[in-house]
C-alpha cells in the first residue's frame, strides 16, 4: 500500500495503537500486531515505518513522552488534577510522564494570582511570575485551553503594573481557547 | 412512558452476561450511541470491563436511577460506594471512562484527589501502582523548575 492511500482514519488507528504499545513493535505481541494490521489493512513493514516516522512528530509535543504504560489515561487524570488546587496539582508532576504530560496540557486553566505573603501559597496560590511562565508555554506549544479563569487576591490597590501581564494573559487564553472568565476578589 | 419496557444484554469481557433495562443502561453514553445509531444487535460486547466491575456499575446506575430518591440518601450512597480498595476503584474509573459516564467518573476522580491529597510523591506511586519513570536527573529537573510546589 502506499503512502497516499492510507487515509485519515487509518493514520488516526495507528496513531492509537502506537500510544499504547509506545511507538516500537518491539517486545510487543506478533498477534497483536498481526490482528491489528489485518483489521485496518496494512502490512506490518507499513506501520513499522509509519511508528518509526511519527514517533518524532508527537516527541516534538512534549519534552517528556511517557515511556511506562501508565494505567489511566491522560483524560482521567486531567479530571482527577482538575479536583486538586494548583499547587497540590503541580506536585503531581513529579509522579510519572505521564501524570507531567497530562499537568503540562491541561485544558483548564483556573488560576489564583497573589501579590502578598508566601503563606498564601500553602493554600493554592500563584504569583504572577509563574502565571507568565505557564502562560508563556501555553501559547509556544498551542495547547488548547477549553476554560480559563484568572481570580486575583490582590491585598494592596498598588499593583497597576499587574494589569499590562494581565492583557498578555487573556490574549493567550483567548487565542488558544474559548472560555475566559476573570474574577477579582 | 412507553408501554413496554425495552431490556439491553450487556456482555462482559469474561462472558457474564447482564441484562438491563434499556433506560438505566443508557446512563452510559457509549451504549446510549449505540442505541441511537441502531447498531445494537441482542447483546452488547463491553471489551473493556469485567463483570465484578459492572456489578458495582450496574448497582449505581440502578440507584442513581431510583425514582424520588434524596439527595442526601444519593450522596451517603456514592460515599460508600467509593469506599473500595485501590484496585476496584481503578477498574471502576476504567470502567466509567469506557462507558462514557460522566457523572460517575466524575465522582471517583474527586475520590482519587481526595485521597491524594496530603500525600507525598512516593506514598502515592505506591498507593496507586505509579511506576516512576523518569531518571533520578530527569526528577531533579523538574523539582527545580517548580520548587514553588514543592517547598
Amino acid at each position: 500500500m502506499k503512502r497516499a492511500e492510507l487515509g485519515n482514519r487509518v493514520n488516526e488507528r495507528m496513531s492509537e495503537f502506537g500510544e499504547r504499545i509506545g511507538w516500537t513493535l518491539q517486545n510487543v505481541d506478533e498477534k497483536l500486531i498481526s490482528d491489528f494490521c489485518s483489521k485496518i489493512g496494512v502490512k506490518k513493514q507499513v506501520l513499522k515505518v509509519w511508528l518509526y516516522n511519527n514517533k518524532k512528530k508527537t516527541k516534538k509535543h512534549s519534552k517528556y513522552q511517557p515511556t511506562a504504560a501508565d494505567i489511566l489515561p491522560e483524560l482521567v487524570i486531567h479530571k482527577i488534577l482538575s479536583n486538586l488546587n494548583y499547587v497540590e496539582a503541580s506536585r503531581m508532576t513529579i509522579l510519572s510522564k505521564t501524570w507531567l504530560r497530562s499537568w503540562l496540557t491541561h485544558p483548564n486553566l483556573l488560576l489564583v494570582v497573589y501579590s502578598g505573603t508566601d503563606e498564601k501559597r500553602m493554600i493554592g496560590k500563584i504569583d504572577a511570575d509563574i502565571v507568565d511562565k505557564i502562560m508563556k508555554r501555553y501559547m509556544d506549544e498551542k495547547i488548547p485551553i477549553d476554560k480559563f479563569e484568572l481570580s486575583m487576591d490582590i491585598v494592596t490597590p498598588t499593583t497597576g503594573y499587574l494589569f499590562d501581564s494581565i492583557d498578555k494573559w487573556l490574549d493567550v487564553a483567548l487565542q488558544n481557547g474559548q472560555n475566559v472568565y476573570e474574577k477579582w476578589c | 412512558m412507553s408501554s413496554s419496557t425495552k431490556f439491553l444484554t450487556l456482555k462482559t469481557n469474561d462472558k457474564e452476561e447482564f441484562v438491563l433495562d434499556e433506560a438505566i443502561a443508557i446512563r452510559s453514553q457509549t451504549i446510549k450511541n449505540m442505541v441511537e445509531d441502531d447498531c445494537v444487535s441482542n447483546v452488547i460486547p463491553l471489551p473493556n470491563v469485567d463483570s465484578k466491575t459492572m456489578i458495582k456499575v450496574i448497582e449505581y446506575w440502578k440507584k442513581h436511577s431510583e425514582e424520588g430518591i434524596s439527595k442526601d440518601k444519593l450522596m451517603d450512597f456514592d460515599k460508600a460506594f467509593v469506599k473500595v480498595d485501590q484496585s476496584i476503584l481503578y477498574a471502576l474509573i476504567l470502567a466509567a471512562n469506557f462507558l462514557n459516564d460522566a457523572e460517575m467518573l466524575d465522582m471517583i476522580c474527586q475520590e482519587v484527589a481526595n485521597r491524594i491529597k496530603g500525600k507525598t510523591p512516593e506514598e502515592i506511586r505506591k498507593e496507586f501502582n505509579i511506576e516512576n519513570d523518569f531518571t533520578p536527573e530527569e526528577e531533579e529537573e523538574i523539582r527545580n523548575e517548580n520548587v514553588w510546589a514543592f517547598e
